[in-house]
């Protein structure tokens, strides 16, 4: 049994992996003095990536490995950064326990297969972003409406690379949560002008981004 | 639950607390290979829409799909109240189960056959013409269908006070499983007596600063409940007093209290409001389209029929006394079965 995730668990995940199209890259950014949970986080990521052939790990140093930190456009540990064929711009910021394991596990899968799932009129519509997008999802571990936001969010990410999204756990980044007035979650904000509580249906964040495509 | 109060002993690298503090929910992981669900479609009259996605509805839809009947699901999540029930002991087949789990196994049959989904949406108003009902939903969509289950369930009870609406997800909250994990250290109080108002303050005393549980006249949760309470050490019992107005300007900052006898005002200094006031019956949408009785639930005969010919209901939105998961399950099975039959009669056929 692994420290976080147990033997059934690990077997159900396992059965999922056997879907996996092609490799996935999961990196992690830990630092592990002075960051609360980095250490779990990386123990909760090697975990999954045993669960298949097609997953592999890499970890840096949010403070000595500066130009990975860079690469990445990691602002803040812990955090997770999943590559596919390409970087998507998909993050998560704290450790995806709790209900939002599931976004990690069905985000890898996306982006193993490259299809974020998303209906044909949605992936025309996101192909017509020109301007960089950033949509953070602010949620919390124990939240069962949570991961479908921020599934959404990494699935537009994949469709377009103007597209960054990025999951933020608000009891882990406080002062960020405070910030964006996080009194509820999911929380959604789209590039610090669009904000609103409550998952939205795919035609619904479509639309939001659209208007900020339009209109900044 | 994530147990933030346990970092310590996560710090001595305890395997049993590590993984509690975790508690990975492998929440609505579909098998792969089995998942059917499909688009919902605008332009299409379906058999079937079915309004909610509780035990009732996700249930209706499996006997539909089954029947090879085109099938809509319109709902905010597939769970309902079941996502936020913690410890399930009399689901038979399981000798116990966490809500979210049940829910999940639910939801994977669901996905297993080929039903129409539009998740997460809300249906706001209902309309008739010509034997086709009409739906309109939160986001704006319409979808049409030859008939409906209402299996909308029930939600939280508003108190209907000054500064509740304006500071809703400011502060308060409806949901204190989901945004209890973002008032720690802070002071909240939490709105009512029955058993989700005990467990809202219990989970809150693991990650407040300070806890008011607010109840109007009495404790009314289940006595093992209660004799939890009693060891809470942050919660302040507020027995008679009613919440009367929530004052704050840009999120919660005092909640002004009446004692129910004297009529004394009494004014708390807290960050959150959690309310727990109970639920009523979600038929709001439905404006007088079939009966309502006195609670506001939907009545129905053993059939699942409503006053309404074509619109079936059941689950906690209708008079069926009792409020079980077990018993939701069964009025969703009769209600598809008497749509099925209804369409039958109807010689209604879009396949």
């Amino acid at each position: 049994m692994g420290l976080i995730i147990n033997k059934i668990n690990a077997v159900k995940i396992k059965e999922v992996f056997q879907s996996l199209k092609d490799p996935v890259k999961l990196i992690v950014f830990t630092q592990e003095l002075e960051c609360q949970y980095c250490r779990e986080n990386r123990i909760l990521v090697e975990e999954v990536v045993v669960l298949s052939p097609l997953l592999s790990l890499e970890v840096y140093n949010f403070i000595t490995d500066k130009e990975k930190v860079q690469e990445y456009g990691i602002e803040m540990v812990p955090a997770i950064v999943v590559i596919g064929e390409k970087d998507y711009g998909i993050r998560f910021y704290g450790v995806p326990g709790g209900f939002e394991f599931t976004s990690l596990i069905e985000t890898i899968k996306m982006v193993s297969s490259g299809d974020s799932g998303l209906d044909d009129m949605t992936k025309a519509e996101l192909k017509k972003i020109t301007k960089a997008i950033n949509i953070k999802v602010f949620i919390t571990m124990t939240c069962p409406y949570c991961p479908s936001a921020v599934l959404n969010a990494h699935r537009f990410a994949l469709e377009n690379d103007n597209i960054r999204s990025c999951m933020i756990d608000s009891t882990e980044f406080i002062p960020l949560s405070n910030k964006y007035r996080v009194y509820a979650v999911p929380k959604i904000v789209i590039n610090e002008y669009i904000q609103f509580e409550g998952p939205l249906p795919e035609d619904k964040l479509l639309a939001e981004i659209l208007k900020f495509n339009l209109i900044c | 639950m994530r147990q933030i109060n346990f970092i310590r002993e996560i710090r001595c690298h305890s395997s049993r607390s590590i993984h509690n503090m975790f508690d990975i929910k492998l929440s609505d992981l579909p098998k792969e290979v089995q998942k059917q669900s499909l688009e919902a479609d605008e332009n299409k009259i379906y058999d079937v829409i079915v309004i909610g996605g509780g035990p009732a509805g996700m249930t209706a839809c499996v006997y539909l799909a089954r029947k090879n009947l085109s099938v809509l699901l319109i709902a905010e999540n597939l769970g309902g109240q079941v996502l936020w029930t913690s410890e399930i002991q009399n689901y038979m087949g399981y000798q116990y189960i966490m809500g979210w789990e049940l829910a999940q196994k639910f939801a994977e049959q669901v996905n297993s056959f080929p039903v129409a989904m539009r998740i997460p949406d809300e249906v706001i108003a209902v309309g008739q013409e010509d034997h086709i009902f009409s739906v309109l939903t939160k986001f704006e969509a319409t979808y049409q269908a030859n008939s409906l289950i209402i299996a909308s369930g029930k939600r939280p009870r508003t108190l209907d006070i000054p500064g509740e609406k304006e500071l809703t997800s400011r502060g308060v909250s409806y949901c204190a499983t989901c945004d209890a994990p973002l008032y720690k250290g802070k002071d909240v109080a939490v709105i009512g007596g029955a058993n989700s108002s005990v467990w809202a303050a219990l989970d809150l005393n693991k990650i407040a600063n300070k806890v008011y549980l607010i109840v109007r006249s009495k404790i009314k949760a289940d006595p093992i409940l209660i004799d939890r309470l009693d060891h809470a050490e942050k919660v302040e019992r507020l027995i008679g007093y009613v919440p009367i107005t929530i004052n704050g300007k840009d999120k919660v900052e005092t909640l002004v209290l009446k004692d129910t006898k004297s009529s004394e005002e009494q004014e708390l200094t807290v960050q959150g409001v959690f309310i727990e006031a109970g639920l009523i019956p979600n038929v709001g949408f439905l404006r007088e389209m079939v009966k309502i009785n006195e609670l506001g639930e939907i009545i129905v005969n053993c059939n699942c029929d409503t006053s309404e010919k074509g619109i079936f209901a059941c689950g906690d939105v209708t008079n069926v006394v009792d409020k079980q998961i077990i018993i939701a399950c069964g009025e969703g099975a009769k209600a598809a079965l008497s749509a099925y039959r209804y369409l039958i009669e109807q010689k209604i056929d879009n396949h």
